[in-house]
């Protein structure tokens, strides 16, 4: 291999690949990265078998050729170097870097040990506009497990039907879900764990692209963002049919504004310390009260003015909750939903509030 | 089933471990299974499409070399990251709904209702009515059980089944949930295991919280293996006030128990006097024609012809357990498939022939006086010498009361077997271990563990 590269691109495509790169993997590979010549164009990848991703940066090629370079060798160096181009220079398992300044030269393991990425079988394909996808995939993962004890609660569910994009997540204490609309692809119906989406979130963030595609498989997924392709598999597994959880009705609602809603509740919950950070939400005519208290450290009372319909109700939640949602949803007017006590505790924007919505389990009084 | 498939992969890992480095064997190779094996082709489940992969680009060859050394026959092996679900055990998908509180317990706290509790009843299609065979044994309880699915709280409430294990009562249970789920969905229907509700009850007190909301506000409670409710008088006291409840409203309650209100020990008059109230039904073990008949049914199941004298044959060795009966149709059926043979007598008598005379080996007084020795960690030679130190005698005691429990030996032939002692001595060890049994948890437990090791043998 004989390639020309610009540093800033060769350093960009280091950092996104070490992203995946452990080196407390028993394989000792896969603290590597692969480079590889591709016509013309220079491709990196890493995995960790559970992700992998594939990175192109456009070079100057002169001789084809590949090979397996330890990352944190290779990001060490490219990070610290200030030249404009280099040379990298590779037989199968030596590679030699030079610049105007520097000449190194870098132990490297036969490009054939490296994983083979998974090839994709019965594909569809869409695409969407990353900032859409990107919002919607943030205001799900607010509710999404991290345990991984139980992996279809660890991953979003993805659905197409007719147009219609649905996202939704759910810890099983709380649940949220989006919807919008989309073009093509027809009905998929799968599950993408959470790492994979955190994963393409930060691509998304490296690579300022306006639109990405997702390829769906019979059991991986990948998501094309800019220069970079992420695979990974799906979760296995059914979705559990959360539909029915989510109120139709509500007996008591309230409109307040998000911002002070959600300042109210941040003061409150430096007195819930106790009991899962549990804070009493008391709705009367046109307030809503928020009671914390913890015996050791005393309590506090913070008042929201609200719009309400329906009766008084009185709930206790977990200000946690709450406030992670509040941070992701759309609009700057909220509404929250109350049945029973017991039932669970509905929040939507406003505007559109047929497209979003997030479900909260109370605490017990 | 499995079973084979294990052995077959496993000769199969045995040879790739030698071949390949410990490395790449454990980061490959781990985890896989040999998920099918049919005709020409094995299956191979892979963990995840990297190592599926990787796999086919590396050790296809091998593998299939490997394969064909064990079954000749195979000609194409393939792989999947589907796991092939048989049979999924009740609970374990993934709805948020039944059972309850099951997992993520670490990073939440546990005054926090989850959607579990709230989501709808989710039912384990797996037990219907339509798959339940009924024979004489058990004709008077599933029918007072599909009249309670039909009208839930008007006729026979509560229901009580009781039987054996393995005759179907949890069927049955499922069973009415699923029907009257179907019926009315939104019907709110809770199954439980006694167990559930006495932990459920337990973490209430811990936490000096009411225990009401959960049980009280369903419409049709159904609660599995109740004698274990036996000694907890707390919890009965609850339970009885959850039964009220429930009852007062013409909330319907099916519970299920090993043996009869009567003869569950230490349970309370007035929640004995509730149970016998409405309807108690007895499940037998099925009889000879029932059990001919459930071993069509499961064969059919498979879609798989059996002959009616395999099934006699199995049903007349196996005769008190469905789930043993079941089982060991699996068994057949699956050597069969892995060594292409058709099922008949000839192959289930060679299956099933360890099984059968394994299950009514004997137990002879000197295994029991090894096993106990072995356990407490003295000498044969001491267990049935003279010696009459603590450390000894006390194990000497245990040794009789399980002869006499297990083998339901005489007390002579008891003393006979303990170098000729009177068998007044064994009388008074016999006893003493009885009561202190019932008494002192640790004997109990070390009693029961030895009968475990005798069985296990």
């Amino acid at each position: 291999m004989k390639v020309a590269v610009k540093v800033k691109y060769l350093l960009k495509a280091v950092n996104i690949c070490s992203r995946l790169v452990s080196n407390r993997s028993s394989l000792e590979v896969l603290g590597n990265i692969l480079i590889e010549t591709d016509k013309n164009t220079l491709k990196l990848s890493s995995t960790n078998l559970d992700l992998a991703i594939t990175t192109k940066l456009g070079a100057k090629v002169e001789k084809a050729g590949k090979i397996a370079i330890p990352a944190r060798l290779l990001g060490e160096l490219i990070n610290s170097i200030s030249e404009d181009t280099l040379q990298l220079i590779a037989d199968d398992t030596n590679m030699t870097i030079k610049g105007n300044n520097i000449l190194s030269r870098l132990n490297g393991v036969l490009a054939s040990e490296f994983p083979t990425l998974p090839k994709l079988s019965n594909t569809k394909s869409i695409k969407f506009r990353s900032q859409d996808l990107k919002s919607n995939f943030e205001k799900v993962l607010a509710s999404v497990s991290i345990d991984e004890s139980r992996p279809v609660l660890a991953g979003i569910y993805f659905s197409t039907t007719s147009g219609q994009l649905v996202l939704a997540g759910t810890d099983s204490y709380r649940l949220s879900e989006v919807q919008s609309k989309n073009q093509g692809a027809g009905s998929i119906d799968c599950i993408i764990p959470v790492k994979t989406v955190m994963e393409t979130l930060r691509l998304i963030a490296s690579e300022d692209v306006e639109e990405i595609e997702i390829i769906i498989g019979e059991s991986e997924i990948s998501f094309i963002v800019g220069d970079s392709q992420l695979i990974s598999q799906l979760t296995e597994g059914k979705y559990p049919d959360y539909k029915k959880i989510i109120p139709e009705s509500t007996a008591t609602t309230i409109e307040c504004d998000r911002d002070k809603l959600i300042e109210a509740v941040k003061v409150s919950s430096v007195f819930a310390r106790e009991n899962s950070h549990g804070i009493a939400l008391k709705v009367t005519k046109d307030n809503l009260t928020i009671d914390a208290q913890t015996s050791d450290i005393g309590e506090n009372t913070t008042t929201v003015a609200i719009k309400k319909t329906g009766k008084d109700a009185a709930i206790n939640i977990n200000a946690r909750y709450i406030t992670d949602i509040l941070s992701v949803i759309g609009g700057q007017t909220v509404v929250i939903g109350i049945n029973d006590k017991l039932d669970p505790l509905s929040i939507r924007p406003k505007t559109k509030s047929d497209t979003e919505v997030h479900i909260i389990m109370p605490l017990r009084s | 089933m499995s079973t084979k498939l294990e052995t077959v992969w496993g000769s199969v890992l045995g040879e790739l471990e030698i071949v390949l480095s410990q490395a790449n064997f454990q980061t490959w190779l781990k985890g896989t299974e040999l998920a099918e094996l049919e005709g020409d082709k094995a299956v191979i489940f892979v963990p995840n499409i990297f190592t599926r992969q990787w796999i086919q680009d590396k050790y296809h060859q091998q593998i299939l070399s490997a394969i064909r050394k064990v079954d000749a026959e195979i000609r194409s092996v393939e792989y999947t990251t589907k796991k092939l679900s048989i049979d999924t055990p009740p609970g374990s998908d993934s709805s948020i709904s039944l059972p309850l509180e099951r997992a993520s317990k670490k990073y939440s706290s546990p005054s926090q209702y989850s959607l579990e509790s709230y989501g709808e009843f989710r039912p384990n299609q797996k037990y219907r009515f339509d798959n339940f065979i009924t024979g004489s044994s058990n004709k008077l309880a599933f029918s007072a059980a599909q009249l309670v699915s039909e009208k839930p709280g008007e006729m026979y409430n509560p229901l009580f089944l009781y039987g054996p294990a393995g005759v179907g009562k949890t069927h049955l249970l499922w069973a009415i949930s699923n029907e009257i789920h179907a019926r009315q969905p939104n019907c709110k229907i809770l199954y439980s295991t006694s167990e559930e509700f006495i932990n459920t009850f337990l973490s209430a007190i811990r936490k000096g919280e009411k225990f009401t909301d959960k049980y009280r506000k369903v419409d049709v409670l159904l609660v599995d293996d109740m004698q274990f409710l036996a000694g907890k008088e707390k919890t009965q006291e609850e339970f009885f006030h959850t039964f009220n409840a429930l009852h007062q409203y013409n909330k319907q309650i099916v519970l299920c128990s090993d043996r009869p209100p009567k003869e569950i020990p230490t349970l309370e008059e007035r929640l004995r006097s509730r149970f016998e109230w409405g309807m108690v039904a007895d499940i037998q073990p099925p009889d000879f024609e029932t059990r001919v008949a459930i071993l069509m049914n499961k064969a059919a199941s498979h879609s798989i012809e059996l002959s009616m004298d395999v099934a006699e044959f199995i049903a007349t060795h196996i005769d008190n357990n469905i789930r043993e009966l079941e089982g060991a149709l699996t068994k057949v059926i699956a050597y069969s498939r892995l060594h292409g043979q058709s099922v008949d007598l000839p192959l289930a008598q060679e299956v099933l022939g360890m099984y059968i005379s394994k299950s009514q080996v004997k137990i002879s007084p000197k295994v029991v006086l090894q096993k106990t020795a072995d356990y407490y960690e003295i000498s044969y030679n001491d267990i049935v010498g003279t010696k009459r130190s603590r450390e000894i005698v006390l194990p000497r005691q245990v040794a009789m009361f399980i002869m006499r429990e297990e083998l339901s030996l005489s007390f002579p032939r008891i003393a006979k077997s303990l170098g000729g002692k009177d068998h007044t001595t064994i009388m008074h060890g016999v006893n003493k271990i009885r009561t202190l049994s019932a008494r002192d948890s640790v004997l109990g437990q070390d009693v029961q563990s030895i009968k475990k090791l005798l069985v296990a043998q």
